[in-house]
């Protein structure tokens, strides 16, 4: 397998400027502060977190809608954040976006033709003749029928609105497809139907999915690697299986718990894990560990020393400084344990 | 006072707190009246923990607007049944005496606390103007209690935050104002409209957690509408669950999930992706949602019932009780109409 995207201390900052005309900068919301992870082709990463976590802004800044502080973002070796303007719309059209809301994400003054075969026009000089042909494949490979291609948007439900916007995604045959929240808007048993038709087109075609989304159960399902985000930065990442099974960021672990579970003789054993505090603020975010107001482990180190992700084998990075303890205490003693310092 | 005593009197008679008898909510609309809610029956006794689970636009909503007679008339109108609380039936109360019962012996919290509070007042003065509704408790007193309940919700500083105005608390803190402005009355019942789904993970943990307290501490009973199967399985003793208009199934929580009845309460709980149980496909139910403007003849799952038969498109099917408590209302559990198609 090969490396499809690879980013590199990825940070954006959004000034918060006063004034109109005298603009004055009195800081920054550091949304997105030093992430690095890559994808491997074929395969889909889950990026998880919580609102504000910064999760959007990293999918916004693959796709160039937005522009990072600094930091860089190879797309097939290609440092998106070093070419011009040009060369990026070569590469643009080999990644495409799904996004949360299927009522705003499509323009509902045009039919769903004109919708999926816009990235041909823009991206090709292929006929009008070719265009339909293609249109109508991808209806059918996300299971929809040919005589809606004539149809407009507010004549569809919610789920198959999403296969129109799945199918526009996949109009130019990308190599990478970010799905930012794609299923959070639907119901669940539309749900379950959008993420089996994600699943099968990803084996037909090798698809690479960046899979953004805050439900853990989701993500748990669908993808092969997953990183964890908390206040911009990127606290756990490991494969699935490490991820969920054992989980070493104190962040992580809560996060788990705190997902109620549809079996009531589970939920009775395990009940429900309560982080105390709420998330702060991305503006004056705590020093040292970010996580640490909130960490049932956290020491004076965490508040002064900011951790780094350390590789704990089988490419299981956590960014903590207590990973082995809290291994060895959390399988002993199931309650937290209070703040020792 | 002597009302009390009345009111008392009669719902030990009934035994049941709120009891909902072939209730019927339509909307008029141009395209013809939409059955929102069609003849749906429960009941909710003193204690009770009563989970409403169901996909968008199966009429929980509706539902909790009806006991509280909120719907919106125009266009939506109580057509027929029967909202017995307390053994008096709400629906023949008039428009002052709702006003005494609302937010008094039953309370609401919705979805969206930033739009549900007024964003001009300060929110102690909301939980002031919440008692003086209901008692002629002196201000000063009334203050004193406000920052008391904020206290019991679990906001630290209470007695500052009582002075912020919305916009400056958090989501989570807005939703435990909420709630306090809810529970000063101390209310027979709250009805909880989705209060978590806008919240993260961990908030809604604390959220829920907290009505859990709620729950062990008073004698308020919940009615917990979500679509949401986890919470339900966490937070509830009984459970009813709704499709296009129709309770299809009801029963204890523990005998619900560990022994799903209708085919929908199945495929629900299978199209659910877990945390606990690897699945390589979720199974996903075909179709939509119905037109409840023209819903399905005979029983209304039927397009989308892998089990469907001839005869489950003309005869609407009861409600029968399969286990002990436990009712669905499918026609596989009625042997001899079963068998004769």
């Amino acid at each position: 397998m090969s490396i499809i995207l690879q980013i590199k201390d990825l940070k954006k900052y959004f000034p918060i400027t006063k004034g109109v005309i005298l603009k004055k900068t009195l800081g920054y919301v550091k949304a997105v502060d030093g992430v690095s992870f890559s994808i491997e082709r074929g395969e889909t990463f889950g990026l998880v977190g919580e609102s504000g976590s910064g999760k959007s802004t990293i999918g916004r800044l693959i796709v160039g809608l937005l522009q990072p502080t600094s930091g860089s973002i190879f797309f097939d070796k290609v440092d998106l954040t070093k070419i011009n303007k040009k060369e990026f719309q070569n590469i643009r059209r080999r990644m495409s976006m799904i996004f949360q809301d299927p009522f705003t994400s499509l323009d509902p003054r045009k039919n769903v033709m004109q919708i999926i075969a816009e990235p041909l026009i823009i991206h090709t000089d292929m006929e009008r003749k070719k265009r339909e042909e293609i249109v109508y494949q991808l209806l059918e490979r996300v299971g929809l029928r040919q005589e809606d291609a004539f149809k407009y948007p507010h004549q569809f439900s919610g789920g198959q609105r999403q296969r129109i916007a799945i199918a526009r995604a996949l109009t130019l045959s990308p190599d990478l497809i970010i799905a930012d929240e794609a299923v959070s808007a639907l119901d669940v048993s539309v749900q379950a139907k959008i993420i089996n038709i994600l699943m099968s087109l990803q084996k037909d075609l090798n698809l690479t999915y960046l899979f953004i989304a805050h439900d853990l159960s989701v993500v748990c399902h669908i993808s092969h690697k997953v990183g964890v985000m908390y206040l911009g930065k990127l606290v756990e990442v490991g494969s699935k299986s490490a991820i969920f099974q054992d989980p070493l960021h104190p962040y992580t672990q809560a996060l788990l718990e705190a997902v109620p579970v549809p079996d009531p003789n589970i939920m009775v054993a395990k009940g429900l894990m309560v982080l105390k505090g709420e998330i702060p603020s991305p503006i004056n975010p705590p020093s040292g560990c970010r996580f640490h107001p909130r960490c049932p482990y956290a020491t004076k180190r965490c508040t002064e020393e900011e951790p780094t992700l350390i590789d704990n084998g089988e490419n299981h990075l956590a960014a903590c400084h207590y990973t082995d303890e809290i291994k060895s205490k959390r399988k002993i003693i199931k309650q937290p344990l209070k703040d020792s310092a | 006072m002597t009302l009390d005593l009345e009111y008392s009197e009669k719902g030990m008679q009934h035994n049941h707190l709120l009891e909902i008898v072939d209730l019927k909510t339509y909307f008029f609309t141009k395209r013809g009246a939409v059955k929102a809610v069609d003849g749906i029956s429960f009941t909710i006794d003193a204690g009770d923990v009563f989970g409403l689970v169901g996909e968008s636009g199966c009429g929980k909503s509706v539902t909790a607007l009806s006991i509280l007679r909120l719907v919106p008339d125009p266009p939506g109108k109580i057509v027929s049944g029967q909202v017995i609380f307390e053994g008096e039936d709400l629906l023949q109360k008039s428009e002052e005496e709702m006003r005494s019962i609302r937010g008094a012996k039953i309370s609401m919290i919705f979805q969206d606390p930033l739009t549900s509070l007024d964003p001009i007042v300060r929110v102690g003065e909301q939980i002031v103007e919440a008692i003086r509704t209901h008692t002629n408790m002196n201000p000063q007193k009334a203050w004193e209690k406000a920052v008391k309940i904020l206290t019991e919700v679990g906001i630290p500083d209470a007695e500052i935050r009582a002075k912020q105005y919305p916009f400056q608390l958090s989501g989570g803190m807005r939703q435990r104002v909420m709630i306090a402005i809810a529970l000063v009355t101390e209310p027979r019942l709250l009805i909880a409209d989705e209060p978590t789904t806008n919240l993260d993970v961990t908030i809604q943990a604390q959220i829920l957690t907290l009505l859990k307290e709620i729950k062990a501490k008073t004698q308020t009973s919940i009615l917990f509408i979500t679509h949401n199967l986890g919470i339900v399985a966490w937070l509830c003793n009984k459970l009813a669950v709704m499709y296009a208009g129709k309770i299809v199934e009801y029963g204890a929580t523990k005998s619900v999930f560990s022994n799903p009845l209708h085919p929908y309460t199945t495929l629900l709980l299978k199209a659910v992706p877990r945390l606990d149980i690897k699945k390589e496909m979720l199974e996903s139910i075909e179709g939509d949602v119905p037109d409840l403007v023209n819903p399905p003849s005979g029983c209304r799952f039927h397009p989308r019932c892998p089990y469907a038969k001839k005869i489950c498109s003309i005869i609407q099917p009861p409600m029968i009780e399969v286990e002990e408590g436990h009712y669905a209302s499918c026609l596989i559990y009625d042997k001899e109409k079963w068998r004769s198609v």
